[in-house]
C-alpha cells in the first residue's frame, strides 16, 4: 500500500503541499526574517502593554495605600496630641508621680565656656 | 420536451440566479461594511460614549487643609479626613420600587398592573422598607433616632439631596458602604481638629463645616492653607483596576503655617490666666508673652475661651480674641514711659528727686492727686509707689508735642503688627489739641485706650533696650526689623527702677518671682463709663525679665474683677509670676537672681 502510493505520487508528480510551502517560504530569507520580526514585535507589544498595565495597577494600589496611611497617620497624630497635652502631663506628673517644679535654690547653673 | 430536459441536465447553471445570489451576498457584506463604517467613522461618538460609560472613570484626588504648627513644630491644627452621608430620596424610592416589583414577579403577580397601582405600590414600598433591617443598622451606626432618619429617607421622595450625618469617621463610612443601600451616598470631606483645644482657640480661630477659615489664623491664611483638589481620568478593567491614565491634574498641596507661638508657654499662660480670672471672678482676661529680641509672640491667651473642636458652646463673647480687640485705659503701666520721656528729653536725670508735696496739684482746672502725700521722691520711688503726682510733674516740664509724639512712637496709635483679624489700633488720636490736664492724665495712663497687644509691644521695646519692633505671630528666621526709639542707657535705668515694684513699699511687695530679676509695673485703672468713671476696674501686670539680659515681656490683664480685690498686684500678680518664671525656665534662660553656683566668670549674680 505504502509503496504503491509512493509510486503513484512519483508518477503523478503530485507535490507535497506542506513541503512546497515551506520550501517557498525559506526561499525569500529577508521576507521570512521580517515576518518573524513582525511576529516578535507583535508579541512584545502585547507583553509591554500588559506589563505597563500591571505597573499602573501597582502604582494605583500604592497611591491608595499612601492615602490610607496618610489618613491613619493623621488620626494617630491627633491621638498623640491628645495624650501629649501639657495639662494632662502636668496633672500626671504632679498627682501620680509626685513631681514638682524645681525652685531656684535646687538649681545648679553651669555656664559653658 | 426532450430538448428542454436535456438542456436542464446539461447545465443547471442559471445566470439570473447566480447574479441574484451575488448581489444578495454583496449587499450583506456592503451592508455590514457600511454599518461598521457608520459606527466607526461617521458617527463614532455613540460607540465611544458607550465604551467610556463602561471603562472611563474620573477620580477626585482630595487634598487636606494645611496644618498649623507652633514654633517647635507641634501640630496645633490638623485636618483629618471624614465622610459625610447623604441620601437621594428620589433615587432611594426608585430602588425600593424596583425591589418590590421584583419580589412581586417572583410571586407571580402582574407587575405591570402593580406598577400602575400607586396606592398599593407605596403601601408595599413602605412595608418593604420596614422589613429591611439594614435601615435600622444605618440609624444605629449614625446615632440618629429611627424616626428622624425615616423621615429623611422616605419622607418626601421628590427631594434629591438630604444630609443624614456629617463628618463621620472613615470606619463608619466603610460599614455603611458595605450595607449597599440604594440612594445612600458618601462624600469625602475633612474635619479640622485642634489638639490644644481652648488653649490656642483664639489665635487659631476655626473653620466652618465646609473647611473655610472664618476666624483667626485660619481666616488670615485661608488661601495658603487651602490646596487644590486634583483629578485623574482613567480607564478601568473588568475588576475595577486602573489600567490607563487618560488625564491627570496633580493636586496642589497647601502650605503649612508655622506660628511663633510656643505651645508650652501658651499652655502655662492659659492655665495661669484662667485661674486668675476664675478666682477673682473677673469678666475676662488676656495675657501675652513676647520675645523681646525678635518681636515674636510666644503666647497669646484669653479667658473665657471655648473649645474649637465643638463650637456648640462657643458664644460670641467667648470667641473674641480680647488680647488684640479689647481696649482699656492702661493706667499706671505706662508710667515708665512718662519717666522715660523725661530722661530722653533731658529735663531730668536718672537720679533726680521730684517733690510731690502736698500730694495733689491743680492742672488746668482739675486735680491730679496721689493716694497720700509722698513728699520728695526719687524716680525709683515714683515707679515703686506708682505716684501720679510724680509722673505728672515729670511730663509737665516737657513740650506737649514731644510727649504725644512719644506715645505715638511706641505704637499706641497703630496696630501692633500682627495683622491678625480684628486687631484694633487703639483709641489714641495724637493730632488733636491736648489740654494740660489731659497730658497729665496721659502720663499715668488715662485719656487713651490700648489693647493688651499694644502694651506688650511697648514692654517688648523696654526689654530690647529701646528698639521698637512690630509684633508678629509667625515664626521668624531673623528678628523683626525694629527702630531704635529710646537710648539704651535710659531704658536700662528705667528697668532698674521698675525692679523696685517688688520691694517692700512697692505696689507688689507680696509677689515673688523665683530665680529671676524682673522689672514690672502694676496697673489698676478705673473703667470709663458714660459720663465719667465707674466702679469697675481693669488690672494689669506688665513686665520684662530677666533684667540682666531681658528676654521676655509679659503682660497680664484682668478685666472687672468681681471679688473684693481690685488691685493689679493682687489679681494679676500670681499669674504674672507663674507665666514669667515658667516661660523663662522653658526657654532655658539662666536665673540671674541668687543663683546658687555659677562656675564661670561672667555668670550673673543677683
Amino acid at each position: 500500500m505504502n509503496t504503491k502510493s509512493r509510486v503513484i505520487k512519483n508518477n503523478t508528480r503530485q507535490p507535497n503541499l506542506f513541503a512546497e510551502i515551506l520550501k517557498g517560504f525559506f526561499k525569500e530569507k529577508i521576507v521570512c526574517l521580517l515576518l518573524f520580526l513582525i511576529f516578535v514585535s507583535a508579541v512584545s507589544v502585547v507583553q509591554v502593554t500588559y506589563a505597563s498595565r500591571q505597573e499602573l495597577i501597582t502604582q494605583d494600589e500604592l497611591l491608595q495605600q499612601r492615602d490610607d496611611l496618610d489618613l491613619q497617620w493623621r488620626y494617630l497624630l491627633v491621638e498623640q496630641e491628645f495624650y501629649a497635652q501639657h495639662v494632662r502631663i502636668e496633672e500626671i506628673a504632679k498627682t501620680k508621680l509626685g513631681m514638682k517644679r524645681p525652685q531656684s535654690k535646687d538649681e545648679q547653673v553651669v555656664i559653658l565656656p | 420536451m426532450t430538448n428542454v430536459q436535456r438542456k436542464k441536465i446539461k447545465s443547471n447553471f442559471h445566470h439570473g440566479r447566480f447574479i441574484i445570489v451575488c448581489i444578495c451576498i454583496s449587499i450583506v457584506f456592503v451592508g455590514l461594511a457600511a454599518r461598521a463604517a457608520y459606527i466607526q467613522i461617521i458617527e463614532p461618538d455613540m460607540a465611544v460614549n458607550e465604551s467610556d460609560k463602561r471603562t472611563k472613570r474620573v477620580k477626585k484626588l482630595h487634598v487636606q487643609r494645611g496644618m498649623i504648627f507652633d514654633r517647635m513644630g507641634k501640630e496645633l491644627a490638623v485636618s483629618v479626613p471624614v465622610v459625610s452621608v447623604y441620601v437621594d430620596p428620589k433615587n432611594l424610592n426608585k430602588g425600593l420600587i424596583k425591589k418590590v416589583l421584583r419580589a412581586a414577579r417572583k410571586q407571580g403577580e402582574d407587575t405591570k398592573l402593580l406598577a400602575k397601582d400607586k396606592v398599593e405600590l407605596s403601601k408595599r414600598v413602605k412595608e418593604h422598607y420596614k422589613q429591611d433591617i439594614r435601615w435600622k443598622e444605618l440609624a444605629d451606626v449614625l446615632r440618629v433616632k429611627q424616626k428622624t432618619i425615616d423621615y429623611r429617607l422616605v419622607g418626601d421622595p421628590t427631594k434629591r439631596f438630604i444630609y443624614l450625618q456629617r463628618q463621620i469617621t472613615p470606619a463608619v463610612a466603610e460599614y455603611i458602604k458595605r450595607l449597599q443601600l440604594p440612594g445612600i451616598h458618601l462624600i469625602d470631606e475633612s474635619k479640622r481638629y485642634y489638639p490644644a483645644g481652648e488653649v490656642t482657640a483664639h489665635v487659631l480661630g476655626f473653620t466652618n463645616i465646609d473647611g473655610e477659615g472664618i476666624e483667626g489664623m485660619e481666616k488670615l491664611y485661608d488661601k495658603a492653607l487651602t490646596g487644590t483638589d486634583g483629578r485623574r481620568t482613567y480607564r478601568k478593567d473588568a475588576q475595577g483596576r486602573e489600567i490607563e491614565i487618560l488625564d491627570e491634574r496633580e493636586r496642589v498641596e497647601p502650605e503649612s503655617i508655622h506660628l511663633s507661638i510656643d505651645q508650652r508657654i501658651q499652655a502655662i499662660a492659659y492655665k495661669a490666666l484662667k485661674s486668675a480670672v476664675l478666682s477673682f471672678k473677673a469678666t475676662s482676661g488676656s495675657a501675652m508673652v513676647v520675645d523681646v529680641k525678635t518681636g515674636e509672640i510666644l503666647a497669646m491667651v484669653n479667658s473665657p475661651s471655648y473649645n474649637p473642636n465643638n463650637l456648640s458652646n462657643a458664644l460670641p463673647h467667648k470667641r473674641r480674641n480680647r488680647a488684640i480687640t479689647d481696649l482699656f485705659e492702661p493706667g499706671s503701666t505706662v508710667k515708665p514711659l512718662a519717666i522715660l520721656a523725661g530722661l530722653e528729653y533731658g529735663t531730668i536725670e536718672a537720679d533726680a528727686i521730684i517733690n510731690t508735696y502736698p500730694g495733689y496739684m491743680r492742672v488746668g482746672g482739675s486735680v491730679v492727686k496721689d493716694s497720700r502725700n509722698y513728699g520728695k521722691m526719687t524716680l525709683r520711688q515714683i515707679i515703686q509707689k506708682s505716684s501720679n503726682m510724680g509722673v505728672a510733674k515729670v511730663t509737665k516740664e516737657l513740650p506737649k508735642d514731644y510727649i504725644v509724639g512719644l506715645y505715638e512712637k511706641v505704637g499706641f496709635g497703630e496696630d501692633s503688627g500682627t495683622t491678625m483679624i480684628g486687631e484694633s489700633s487703639g483709641l489714641f488720636s495724637p493730632r488733636r489739641r491736648w489740654s494740660d490736664f489731659e497730658i497729665a492724665t496721659l502720663s499715668f495712663g488715662y485719656a487713651l485706650a490700648i489693647s493688651t497687644a499694644q502694651l506688650s509691644r511697648f514692654y517688648a521695646t523696654l526689654g530690647s533696650g529701646g528698639i521698637s519692633r512690630p509684633l508678629t505671630i509667625l515664626k521668624q528666621d531673623v528678628p523683626m526689623i525694629g527702630e531704635r526709639i529710646f537710648e539704651k542707657e535710659n531704658v536700662n535705668s528705667v528697668l532698674e527702677m521698675m525692679e523696685s515694684v517688688f520691694e517692700r513699699g512697692g505696689t507688689a511687695p507680696n509677689v515673688k518671682l523665683d530665680g529671676y530679676r524682673v522689672a514690672a509695673k502694676t496697673g489698676t485703672s478705673k473703667k470709663a463709663v458714660a459720663g465719667g468713671y465707674g466702679d469697675e476696674y481693669v488690672n494689669y501686670f506688665a513686665g520684662v525679665g530677666p533684667v540682666s539680659d531681658p528676654r521676655l515681656s509679659v503682660v497680664v490683664m484682668v478685666n472687672e474683677p468681681g471679688g473684693d480685690e481690685y488691685y493689679g498686684a493682687t489679681t494679676t500678680g500670681p499669674a504674672f509670676t507663674e507665666i514669667m518664671s515658667g516661660a523663662l525656665r522653658i526657654l532655658n534662660v539662666a536665673p540671674d537672681l541668687n543663683t546658687v553656683a555659677a562656675t564661670k566668670v561672667g555668670a550673673n549674680r543677683g
